[in-house]
């Protein structure tokens, strides 16, 4: 079903390779406004680390906000690249060969940006950054195990790790390209030790293979427990409305939804801005659209099981704040955004071909599906803390500063910079993937359907 | 003691307690030994505020100036709530101080990473101001809101600071602060008891604010010690108290002996709405 | 339960073997001073704690406190356990002491006025030039008037003194004076000193308005007493509030009733009439009691069917007050606040009164009890001018003559009087007028010179507490810090003036130090003095039970002689009552200074650092406005801004304000916050008593549109206690 990549090896390397090695004008305006935000974010963490948080919306007794909604939100885009990377390695689906790269990237920039938060979210970072660590330093007490505060950083470190290894893996043959195609020596010796000698040898070839597999088939486990524990964060307390079984489910496939979206809409855009037209086609975006439908439909019904659960609880505080989430202003108005943004409006009109296979509303559908979670996580957070427990003296609001929104902002800009600055330095399709897919597809047009893939990997 | 009293005992017994095992739910309360606690008499309360200053001076909880209101981020680590009932003519305010009730099954401590809040072996909920890295996890565990953040650092214009308590830390910003049962003052009665020798008298070891509520609504002891007046006091009237949000679950320090309203009507469900006036 | 164990308090007092090394031994010069183990100034080591027991520094309440200082620094006030009146107990004000003592914005040296009066412009002077400056005014002076807030003992018998001497006369200004209250006493008792009410023991407390759990009288005193009436002994205390604005007394209430501002007086007759009616009185002698002020016809004139539409109490209500109160005896009944601040007050008190006599509860345990009479050498507390005759001088002065020179301590008349009665502009008559104090006030800003003042913990002195705890008390003030400041206590100045000027005329004692120890010599005769001084200083003062006179057997008075209330102005124009009452913290205004007092809630609504305005929701909804809201409230002799707190006790009709924002002299925490309510107040005074009707005022509202979040410690507005859960957990025994 899938259509072929169809492309003799010169050119795909040129046009893979070509970005790398070009300067259009438009990376260094976009760059500068990205790395504008970044400045401003920076200045708002300096004063933040000096004056403490004064600057944000926290306060008693709602002292959680933005930054961690913020935190949860690129945890689970983070979740898109290996999930989809992997999973389609595994299962050989033969479309998955442009995706991954982008995938992949999107993982580990969208990770590095959500550790950030929890970071100058607390109120001493320049302690955060190593008591949570399991170690006793010498404050003659471990980290508490108890608290999912320290469960948090093992499980993303963990994940933050083997998915640089990941993309590592299989970035080998294309550094490999990139050191034979580079224009001047520097760049040249620059690729040479990144590719660590890697000549294509079968030997090689083979190791790098089944080092993918291998990593393909560890990461699945570690991603599903990284957002099963963020979810832990609010679990494991007793605030009504947090303290839900159904958490850890429901977070990982809401990740996977806001995920695989967040890889579509970068697929899009790369393939405009990449001028990279011959190899992300209508079917990689309509092939992701399908597997969209069925995880939103499934974060759908988790969602719901949540609210019933809560229902049936009938534990008034629980109740009291689904009742907050879900009716009184201005939450009322952020969860029918929410529902619709991530349900309503993109599943239905994934169900046309049409649809599924036109960018445009690819893009725009799967952006709405970010807007969308985004608010899922705020609405999962904040209310529950605006109406703690039955004593109603202490309920307090939430709104949001300055200082929060920029910060946010900046996250999106932080994640967006690290993709162009990846792709402006290593191709950010995989051509050595995608050549093989090639080299496969001929053969294939050779001998009869499928056969071939028996004598692979 | 120069240094900050409190902060010590923390560490102290942070560091036995801690090497060895972490204290399960059944440990903390520690039946055998000493559990202080308060029993808190809503029937004596005025809602006078008395008890709230005296917390202010003694342990030098940062001016809440209007600002601070304003912002919600004032710290007051007993607060006297006010919960109306009714209408007018017929309108009840009634008053309750909502302080830490050193849960014998804190929320707070399990989800701090670092043990900067944990049980000590008397009973207290301490918090270990030089460990906290200011998460504001436990804040949120706690169903009492009685946790309060540093936003800033609190500043005393000279010569105010000359009132400073050298038995207590200043807090510096980005740390979580709350009500200590004023372990500076456990602590300076055990040191003196134990250099003279002695026991410590039943009600020798009164809190800032205990000390100084008029009515006497405030009483403070070791709930173990079946001597001790609270331990009686909620023994007698065993009637009236109660503990706030049971359900939770945390096996609260503090006792509330029930508001005695003679033309109030009753209900027994505490979740049920009580309109109850004349 | 002893305090502060009494051990550690005797440590400290331990310290005072002749009080003079007290002062030795205290603080350092400078903060900057070193010290090191080697080279101590006596008994101060570094973490050594010690106790001293003083007077309280902020509340007249009468209590005594003990300080703990440690390095020569005050940390932390509390109760004196030795103390009869507070009984080791404290109120959120004198908490306070130990942050006025360290206000930043304290006056620190002498400052003459460079300006116009009131216009804030001073330059500094050094001592020696301040006083010779004041000496060569009173030198020349034919008249020097003396002007303090309600001080007693040495202090005030040197201020009366200085003031004859000079050929002048001590005016004392007390905010919302108990002068009512006095006179209701002298009339209704026949007692020269306030009655000690026996609330421990009494099982039923009927007041009119009296918010004596909050700033009435003696709080603290009248605190430990409730706590004990609730819960002391077997049968739990009614307490049966009756007011037209909640108090934090009437919020602590069984029974809250509304009754028409000045109407209590009808109401407690109607009660009366109910009880000899159902002769619900514990014993006969009711009937010669009221047939002494005027008999049964004149009472059953008040029969509740009559009064029911008048007080605006149904009759049924009437009668369960009365039922509940006779039912729960002993009992007494007092009035005060509003009930006493109308045009009618006295008659108001009287018939208060007569509820006592009624149900014998004068002179009875858990009822009224008499004090003793103070011993010959102890000068009486001075009671307060009467609002009528303080506005009189005003008059005069403005009028035709004034004084030469006017020294005002503690008092800050210009703040408190109804700008109706231009008391500003009367003080503005006298050439001279020098003010002693702490910290700015607007009547220190209205001075010529202005002298900074020691601190109450700073000082010498003496006090006697009124009302008294049924004993007879002088309690002593001592110095448990060296001042911080160069100021000298307000006693020390006048002796050394009047050294100056009349060394003919001046007393034997040179400092204030002297005077109380002359006269604590000779109060407390008997045995070696230096270890009497030096145990009456450990306690803080010295307590006999000494014998008490009779009270009366019914009040002086007609039943009929009861006046309806008068108003400021029609009721058509301005429609709404204006009740100004005292916050808990902020009392009469004196205390705005201070921020920990400053942000202590208001425990009704919570509010904090601000004026608002009590309404009640349908008030509200009639004028459209809301919480926070600024409303500009207009009298006929006045206007200010207030921020809208809508109540669920307030009464439709009544605006409950605060007293004490809206100063222009004070420092950082108290400049120019909120408003003052007392200078919109009308200028009608109390018949019979010249006290200053301050519940008289009519009122109306005008929104101006503006909002300001109220600075509330509630986040939501109303916390009801039937959401959710009930948290304050009810049951009715
Ligand atoms: N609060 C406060 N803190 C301070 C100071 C202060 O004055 N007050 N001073 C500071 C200064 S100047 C210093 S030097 C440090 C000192 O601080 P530390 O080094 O802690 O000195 P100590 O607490 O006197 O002694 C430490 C421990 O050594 C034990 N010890 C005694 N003799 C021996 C021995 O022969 N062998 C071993 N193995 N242990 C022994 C003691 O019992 C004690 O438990 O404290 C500093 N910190
Ligand atoms: N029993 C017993 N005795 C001991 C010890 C012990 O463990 N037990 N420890 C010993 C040891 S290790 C030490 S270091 C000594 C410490 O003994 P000391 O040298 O006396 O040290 P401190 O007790 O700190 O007192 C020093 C003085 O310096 C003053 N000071 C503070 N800051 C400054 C400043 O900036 N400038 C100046 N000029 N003065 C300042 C302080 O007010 C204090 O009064 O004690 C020794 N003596
Ligand atoms: S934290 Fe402060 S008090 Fe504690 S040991 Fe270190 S310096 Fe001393
Ligand atoms: S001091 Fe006592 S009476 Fe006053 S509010 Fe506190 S607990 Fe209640
Ligand atoms: S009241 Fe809150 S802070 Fe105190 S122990 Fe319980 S949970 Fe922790
Ligand atoms: S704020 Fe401090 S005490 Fe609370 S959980 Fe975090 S580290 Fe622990
Ligand atoms: S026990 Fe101490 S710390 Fe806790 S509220 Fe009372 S005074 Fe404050």
């Amino acid at each position: 079903m899938q259509e072929p990549v169809v492309a003799d090896t010169k050119t795909s390397n040129r046009e893979l390779l070509d970005f790398v090695f070009a300067w259009p004008a438009w990376f260094f305006a976009v760059g500068g406004a990205l790395n504008g935000l970044l400045v401003a974010a920076f200045v708002v963490v300096i004063l933040m680390l000096m004056f403490g948080l004064q600057f944000l919306g926290y306060s008693h007794p709602v002292y959680w906000g933005f930054l961690i909604v913020n935190f949860v939100f690129w945890i689970g885009v983070s979740h898109a690249g290996i999930m989809v990377s992997a999973i389609l390695r595994l299962t050989q689906a033969e479309w998955r060969r442009p995706v991954t790269r982008a995938a992949e990237v999107l993982t580990i920039f969208s990770l590095l940006t959500a550790v950030q938060f929890p970071l100058i979210h607390s109120g001493r970072p320049w302690r955060t950054m190593y008591w949570t660590f399991p170690y006793d330093w010498n404050r003659g007490a471990w980290p508490n195990p108890r608290s999912p505060l320290v469960w948090d950083p093992s499980a993303i470190f963990t994940y933050l790790t083997s998915t640089i290894l990941f993309v590592y893996v299989a970035l080998l043959p294309d550094l490999a390209l990139a050191r034979d195609r580079a224009p001047n020596p520097v760049s040249r010796a620059i690729y040479g030790v990144l590719a660590m000698g890697f000549r294509g040898t079968t030997r090689q070839w083979r190791i790098q293979t089944v080092a993918g597999l291998l990593l393909s088939a560890i990461i699945l486990p570690i991603f599903v427990s990284v957002h099963s524990i963020v979810s832990w964060d609010f679990a494991v307390t007793s605030v009504p409305g947090w303290h839900n079984t159904i958490f850890a489910p429901y977070f990982v496939i809401g990740a996977v939804h806001s995920g695989v979206s967040a890889v579509v809409t970068v697929m899009i855009v790369m393939r405009f801005a990449f001028g990279l037209k011959r190899f992300i086609k209508r079917d990689h975006i309509d092939s992701l659209a399908r597997l969209l439908i069925v995880v939103a439909t499934v974060w759908l019904f988790f969602f719901l099981l949540d609210f019933f659960f809560g229902l049936y609880g009938t534990e008034p505080a629980e109740v009291d704040t689904w009742q907050r989430r879900l009716v009184e202003p201005p939450w009322v108005v952020i969860a029918i955004t929410f529902i619709i943004c991530a349900y309503i409006i993109p599943v239905p009109m994934w169900m046309f071909r049409g649809i599924r296979r036109n960018f445009f509303w690819m893009f725009v559908t799967t952006i709405l599906v970010n807007v969308g979670m985004w608010l899922e996580r705020y609405m999962v957070v904040v209310p529950a803390l605006e109406r703690k427990s039955g004593l109603t003296f202490t309920y307090g609001d939430y709104a949001p500063s300055l200082s929060e929104f920029i910060l946010v902002a900046a996250s999106f800009a932080l994640v967006i910079l690290g993709f162009l600055t990846f792709s402006k330095l290593l191709p950010i399709m995989p051509a050595a993937d995608i050549k093989e897919g090639q080299i496969l597809a001929d053969r294939i047009r050779v001998g009869r359907a499928n056969v071939p893939a028996a004598m692979r990997e | 003691m120069s240094s900050s009293a409190n902060e010590a005992a923390a560490r102290a017994s942070a560091v036995s307690e801690m090497g060895q095992t972490i204290p399960t739910d059944a440990e903390v309360g520690h039946p055998e030994g000493v559990r202080w606690g308060m029993v808190v008499d809503l029937d004596r309360c005025t809602g006078c505020q008395a008890c709230v200053v005296a917390c202010q001076a003694e342990n030098n909880i940062a001016l809440n100036e209007e600002q601070r209101v304003l912002e919600r981020r004032a710290k007051t680590w007993i607060r006297i709530e006010r919960y109306w009932e009714g209408e007018f003519p017929n309108a009840k305010a009634r008053f309750i101080p909502v302080l830490c009730q050193h849960c014998g099954n804190a929320p707070c401590e399990t989800v701090c990473p670092v043990w900067a809040t944990y049980h000590n072996n008397e009973g207290l909920n301490v918090q270990v101001y030089n460990r906290c890295i200011g998460t504001r996890f436990c804040a949120n565990g706690c169903p009492y809101s009685v946790r309060y953040f540093n936003f800033w650092n609190p500043e005393w214009p000279e010569p105010m600071n000359n009132q400073l308590n050298p038995d207590v830390t200043v807090r510096t910003k980005g740390i979580i602060e709350k009500c200590t049962f004023c372990v500076q003052r456990i602590n300076r009665v055990q040191v003196t008891a134990k250099t003279e020798g002695r026991e410590i008298g039943s009600s020798e070891i009164q809190p800032a604010c205990a000390q100084s509520c008029p009515t006497s609504a405030l009483i403070f002891a070791d709930l173990n010690n079946p001597d001790s007046y609270p331990a009686q006091l909620a023994e007698a009237e065993a009637g009236r108290s109660y503990t706030l949000l049971e359900h939770f679950g945390t096996d609260p320090g503090v006792i509330y002996l029930k508001k005695v309203d003679p033309h109030a009507e009753i209900h027994e469900d505490d979740h049920a709405p009580a309109e109850a006036h004349a | 339960m002893s305090g502060i164990g009494r051990r550690r308090f005797l440590v400290g007092s331990a310290a005072l073997a002749g009080g003079a090394t007290v002062v030795a031994c205290a603080a350092p010069e400078r903060e900057s001073q070193v010290q090191s183990f080697v080279l101590q100034p006596e008994l101060s080591l570094p973490g050594q704690e010690l106790w001293f027991a003083t007077t309280c520094a902020h509340s007249d309440c009468g209590n005594s406190v003990v300080v703990r200082t440690i390095d020569g620094r005050a940390k932390k006030v509390e109760g004196n356990p030795a103390f009869p009146v507070n009984q080791g107990k404290l109120n959120v004000r004198s908490q306070a002491g130990v942050q006025s003592l360290y206000h930043p914005d304290r006056l620190t040296v002498p400052r003459r006025r460079r300006g116009l009066r009131g216009a804030n412009e001073f330059e500094d002077l050094e001592w020696p030039a301040g006083l010779d400056l004041l000496t060569e005014k009173i030198a020349e002076a034919r008249s020097v008037v003396v002007i303090t807030g309600p001080i007693s003992g040495t202090r005030a018998r040197i201020a009366r003194d200085f003031a004859t001497a000079f050929g002048g006369e001590h005016l004392v200004y007390e905010t919302l004076e108990s002068t009512v209250w006095r006179k209701t006493v002298q009339d209704g008792l026949g007692a020269r000193r306030l009655p000690y009410l026996d609330i421990a023991n009494a099982h039923s407390i009927l007041s009119f308005g009296a918010d004596f759990l909050s700033t009435w009288l003696s709080p603290t005193q009248y605190g430990v007493g409730y706590g004990e009436f609730r819960q002391g002994h077997g049968e739990r205390g009614r307490l049966i509030q009756v007011e037209p604005r909640m108090s934090l007394t009437g919020a602590n209430a069984d029974s809250w009733v509304y009754v028409h501002p000045g109407q209590e007086g009808a109401l407690a007759l109607s009660i009366a009439q109910v009880i000899a009616a159902e002769g619900l009185a514990p014993s006969d002698n009711w009937f010669d009691v009221v047939s002494e002020v005027g008999g049964l016809d004149a009472l059953n004139a008040y029969a509740p069917d009559r009064v029911s539409e008048r007080t605006g109490v149904p009759v049924e209500r009437i009668q369960e007050i009365a039922r509940e109160f006779a039912s729960h005896q002993p009992g007494f009944a007092i009035a005060g606040g509003p009930a006493l601040a109308s045009t009618n007050g006295l008659d108001n008190g009287l018939a208060a009164m007569l509820l006592n006599h009624m149900v014998g509860s004068v002179g009875q345990p858990g009822g009224l009890l008499p004090n003793p009479d103070l011993r010959s050498t102890v000068t009486p507390p001075t009671e307060p001018t009467p609002f009528a005759d303080l506005a009189g001088r005003g008059n005069t002065w403005l009028e035709d003559e004034a004084p030469d020179v006017a020294i005002v301590f503690e008092a800050d008349p210009v703040y408190g009087m109804p700008e109706a009665t231009r008391f500003a502009d009367a003080l503005g008559t006298i050439p001279f007028v020098v003010g002693i104090g702490t910290i700015m006030s607007e009547t220190l800003g209205h001075s010529d010179l202005v002298l900074p003042s020691t601190h109450p913990f700073e000082e010498w002195g003496d006090f006697v507490p009124d009302p008294a705890p049924r004993q007879h008390v002088v309690g002593l003030q001592q110095p448990v810090v060296r001042p911080t400041t160069s100021g000298r206590s307000f006693g020390d100045i006048l002796l050394t003036l009047w050294h100056d000027l009349r060394p003919d005329l001046a007393p034997p004692w040179e400092t204030m130090r002297d005077a109380v120890q002359a006269n604590a010599a000779e109060v407390f005769r008997g045995g070696e003095f230096e270890e009497r001084w030096v145990e009456l200083l450990k306690n803080g003062g010295g307590w006999n039970d000494d014998w008490a006179p009779e009270f009366r057997s019914a009040p002086n008075w007609h039943i009929n002689l009861l006046a309806e209330p008068a108003f400021s102005d029609n009721g058509i124009e301005f429609p709404l009552h204006l009740i100004p009452f005292e916050g808990v913290a902020l009392g009469g205004g004196d205390e705005t200074a201070n921020p920990w007092l400053q942000a202590t809630p208001d425990p009704i609504s919570t509010a904090t650092w601000t004026t608002w305005v009590e309404m009640n929701p349908t008030t509200a909804a009639a004028l459209n406005v809301s919480r926070g809201d600024i409303v500009r409230i207009e009298t006929a002799h006045g206007q200010f801004e207030a921020g809208v707190y809508i109540s669920p006790a307030a009464a439709p009709g009544v605006l409950g304000v605060p007293v004490g924002q809206g100063h222009a002299f004070g420092g950082r925490w108290r400049e120019g916050r909120g408003s003052n309510v007392l200078a919109s107040l009308s200028p009608l005074t109390v018949a019979g008593s010249g006290g200053l009707a301050w519940a008289a005022t009519r009122a109306r509202v005008r929104p101006t549109g503006d909002y300001r979040q109220l600075p509330t410690i509630e986040v939501l507005p109303n916390a009801r206690n039937d959401v959710e859960e009930v948290v304050v957990q009810i049951t009715n025994e």
